[in-house]
């Protein structure tokens, strides 16, 4: 029999090794743990079920070929988020391709109307709940742009940096400070409006 | 307030400024109430997005999941196996090679059923033993035996591996 | 003070009970449905060299030898043995030499029910860390699954596979 370890217990840093070596049971581990993260950020992405399960399992078999590549600067669960964005962003693309000139693109050169807005001046999430709030959150991500959407999903959740983020997304930074900029102003505004219709 | 004001507004926020141009959005920020007020928006914003994303379950068991990451994983991996097995450029003589491994294996065939004995190779089938093209093994090459007297199914694989 | 001991102690027991029945059917919640598998696993060269040259290997048994007498090697010698369990959706990788690995998985019962309780199991050999072959199938008690190759000096290798039933049969 192989040494024996017990899986449930032992390190990531330990698995992502055994993993290495081509050892599934330790990869099987790496995968239960952080699955539904996986997911989860696939999910805020993509906005859509099938989308993100299909992608979370193509990610565990990228993170699989790849891992001779994971040097362990960024830790595991991190690294695979990265793979997952990296997935979601090719689905985004295929998909823009297939779709006319979209109308955020078109926000994103003129400045959209987001600009114009005005200023939420008290905070629309000031008393909620962790939990509250992120399902607050999680709606109003629903209704932003695939771009928009993008942009926040990868400075907020994956704290990527402008530079990063710019590379990942295929276009200049200051599209990327302007997309950042009317996703948040867009976010303020849908935040606010979900807190008056609670009130109601 | 121009759109760029309205940006280095929000890089002070994400820790994206020079320090130079940091003091002057701050200074921008004490003197003028509509950029203070966007700063306060836009930080109430991040605030609620840091540690916001929702945590979602995926919808499948570990051990359902698990078993299409396995098969995926096992489906690229032979594939690129086979893909390094047959390099693009052949030389003119290996394109003989199939139609003369399939006439010798007739030749093999012949000889070992001429012969009705168990010593012509590995593949020699008796009476009761089922032969069939392996559809579970997912292995190109591969022939399965079932032999329902012994109780026993038997999978050769036509490989050179050295195992021992 | 005795009498205070041992409804302590019976407390405790239910306590631990308690905790235990819990436990189970919550590891047990994703778990495909089935039984525990046993297995033996042997590896096996065939040869037509003279076996007493290898004295610390033995013949296989006779019922294995039925099994590998479609092969065309005079001598199968067993060169390693281990025993193994699975448990419903259990993966176990088993070391039968240096370079040869199996990864034997219980994938649950199988969907049509039998007499000898047939289990699914997927089993992939690995060969120096590389998936050689994948075998996918109901295993009845008493079955046995063969796996073999060619090695390169005009020898073979055999990986064999014998799920034994829980109950031994009076033979």
């Amino acid at each position: 029999m192989s040494d024996t370890i017990d899986y449930s217990q032992a390190e990531d840093t330990e698995l992502v090794q055994r993993s290495k070596e081509r050892d599934m049971q330790a990869y099987e581990e790496l995968v239960a743990r952080h699955r539904d993260k996986i997911y989860a950020r696939a999910f805020s992405m993509m906005r859509n079920e099938d989308e993100a399960l299909d992608i979370s399992q193509e990610a565990w078999v990228k993170g699989w070929r790849r891992l001779k590549q994971f040097h362990g600067q960024a830790s595991f669960a991190t690294w695979m988020t990265r793979i997952t964005i990296n997935l979601c962003l090719d689905l985004i693309r295929k998909k823009k391709r297939q779709r006319a000139e979209s109308i955020e693109q078109l926000d994103d050169d003129l400045g959209g109307v987001e600009r114009q807005m005005d200023v939420v001046e008290v905070n629309p999430t000031a008393g909620l709940e962790r939990q509250e709030l992120r399902e607050k959150i999680d709606q109003a991500l629903e209704q932003l742009s695939d771009s928009h959407r993008t942009a926040i999903v990868m400075h907020e959740f994956q704290q990527l940096e402008y530079k990063e983020i710019a590379k990942r997304m295929n276009c200049s930074i200051g599209t990327v400070m302007s997309r950042l900029f009317y996703a948040r102003r867009r976010l303020a505004s849908l935040l606010a409006g979900l807190r008056k219709k609670d009130e109601l | 307030m121009k759109l760029e004001t309205q940006l280095s507004i929000q890089a002070l926020i994400d820790g994206e400024l020079s320090d130079a141009k940091r003091r002057e959005v701050e200074r921008l920020l004490a003197a003028d109430a509509g950029a203070k007020a966007l700063h306060a928006e836009l930080a109430n914003t991040v605030g609620a997005l840091r540690d916001g994303e929702l945590a979602r379950e995926l919808p499948e068991s570990r051990e359902f999941f698990w078993s299409k990451v396995a098969d995926e994983i096992e489906a690229a991996e032979r594939s690129e196996a086979r893909s390094v097995r047959s390099p693009g450029a052949k030389a003119w003589w290996t394109r003989l090679l199939a139609p003369l491994g399939a006439a010798a294996a007739l030749v093999v065939a012949f000889t070992v059923f001429q012969s009705g004995g168990p010593q012509g190779g590995p593949h020699v089938v008796r009476p009761g033993v089922e032969t069939v093209a392996d559809t579970e093994l997912e292995l190109p090459n591969s022939v399965t035996l079932h032999l329902f007297q012994e109780d026993a199914t038997v999978i050769w694989v036509d490989t050179t591996a050295d195992l021992n | 003070m005795a009498r205070f001991r041992i409804q302590w102690m019976v407390f405790s027991l239910f306590v631990a009970t308690l905790a235990l029945s819990s436990f189970s059917a919550h590891a047990g919640k994703d778990a495909p449905k089935g039984s525990e598998v046993k297995f033996q696993g042997q590896l096996v060269w065939g040869t037509n060299d003279d076996p007493t040259k290898y004295p610390h290997f033995k013949e296989v048994d006779v019922k294995n030898q039925k099994i590998l007498k479609n092969f065309k090697w005079k001598h199968y010698l067993v060169t390693n043995k281990k025993n193994f369990a699975l448990s419903p959706g259990e993966q176990k990788r088993v070391q039968m030499s240096d370079k040869c690995e199996i990864v034997a998985k219980h994938r649950g019962a199988s969907p049509t029910p039998g007499k000898r309780d047939p289990q699914m199991i997927a089993v992939t050999l690995m060969g120096e860390g590389k998936p050689v072959a994948r075998h996918s199938k109901a295993v009845c008690e008493g079955h046995t699954i063969a796996l073999g190759g060619d090695l390169k000096n005009g020898t073979a290798w055999f990986v064999l596979l014998k799920r034994v039933p829980a109950k031994p049969a009076s033979e």
